[in-house]
């Protein structure tokens, strides 16, 4: 991958860990402490897991004898979505009105 | 079916004219013809031919001479030494530097497209297309969400607080309307008045019997 790709990639990780921290600060600010336990980890690792999900597939698939271990398209496809899902969930918790 | 007529039956449902065939292989129209008469086709062209046409080199090679069939066994047999050869290639610290190469062979492209491996030196050596990070529809949709998400969120909070604010004013003026008078310092008054018209209308009435 190019080194201008690499940056561009790092801002949106950069911009999405700064959305997380956006979140967890209107969460304490609405006292929404039970909302926590779930936002916390949810949203931390679907940022990472988005931005490593070729390593994590291609670690999945290291057993595998008669290929080099390259992930389907299938699989990065699919757990990209999953990753998505779970990291707007997330967000959307943190804009939940106070409970 | 003769090998001929079997060529050119797959060369017919290939869509492909005599011509056409001629310049994929590399060869000439007048020995496509030649093939399709009943002639041998060349051992280079075996192969090429079967993955073009789609045909059985079985078939091709039914009813053909003891010369052609030994001549194309010898040929695969060159490719397969020659396989093995690359395979077994001294360290790549040992290596002279490769000339470029201009163009590959076929069989160079077929091996490279069914398998590859991840040792850069290996000859059948291919780079993913895939890589950590994200695609640039990632880049624009993520964008989007966490700017969507960061407005909702400030909303909501200001929302919140807002609606806390009023709610508390709220509650201390009704606690403020709800307290009882200082009853004690209301009768005091009270009597210090009845005292002062108690007091003059005694004085009016001195007044009055003088």
């Amino acid at each position: 991958m190019s080194v201008r790709a690499e940056k561009k990639d790092v801002r949106l990780a950069v911009c999405m860990s700064i959305t997380f921290g956006i979140g967890l600060v209107c969460i304490i600010l609405k006292e929404n402490y039970i909302l926590l336990s779930y936002y916390i980890p949810c949203s931390f690792g679907s940022v990472l897991a988005l931005y490593f999900n070729y390593s994590m597939c291609k670690f999945t698939n290291r057993w595998r004898v008669h290929t080099n271990s390259e992930p389907s398209r299938f699989l990065l496809v699919s757990g990209k979505i999953a990753e998505w899902v779970v990291f707007l969930l997330s967000a959307i918790t943190a804009a939940l009105p106070a409970m | 079916m003769k090998r001929g007529e079997y060529l050119a039956e797959k060369r017919l449902q290939s869509g492909l004219s005599e011509k056409q065939l001629a310049e994929k292989l590399g060869a000439s129209e007048e020995e496509v013809r030649q093939w399709e008469a009943g002639a041998f086709p060349d051992a280079k062209y075996l192969l090429p031919l079967s993955e073009i046409l789609g045909a059985d080199t079985e078939e091709i090679l039914r009813n053909c001479s003891q010369e052609a069939t030994e001549a194309f066994s010898r040929t695969e047999q060159a490719q397969t030494e020659g396989a093995r050869a690359a395979e077994s290639e001294p360290a790549p610290s040992e290596r002279l530097p490769a000339a470029k190469k201009q163009t590959e062979s076929y069989y160079e492209r077929l091996h490279k497209k069914i398998r590859y491996s991840d040792d850069p030196d290996s000859r059948y050596y291919r780079e993913s297309r895939y890589s950590d990070g994200f695609s640039p529809f990632e880049r624009v949709f993520g964008y989007i969400a966490c700017i969507l998400c960061v407005i909702l969120c400030i909303f909501g909070t200001v929302w919140h607080l807002v609606e806390k604010h009023s709610e508390q004013d709220a509650f201390s003026s009704q606690v403020y309307a709800s307290c009882p008078v200082d009853t004690a310092a209301e009768e005091k008054k009270a009597s210090v008045r009845v005292a002062v018209k108690s007091a003059a209308a005694a004085e009016f009435n001195a007044e009055v019997a003088i």
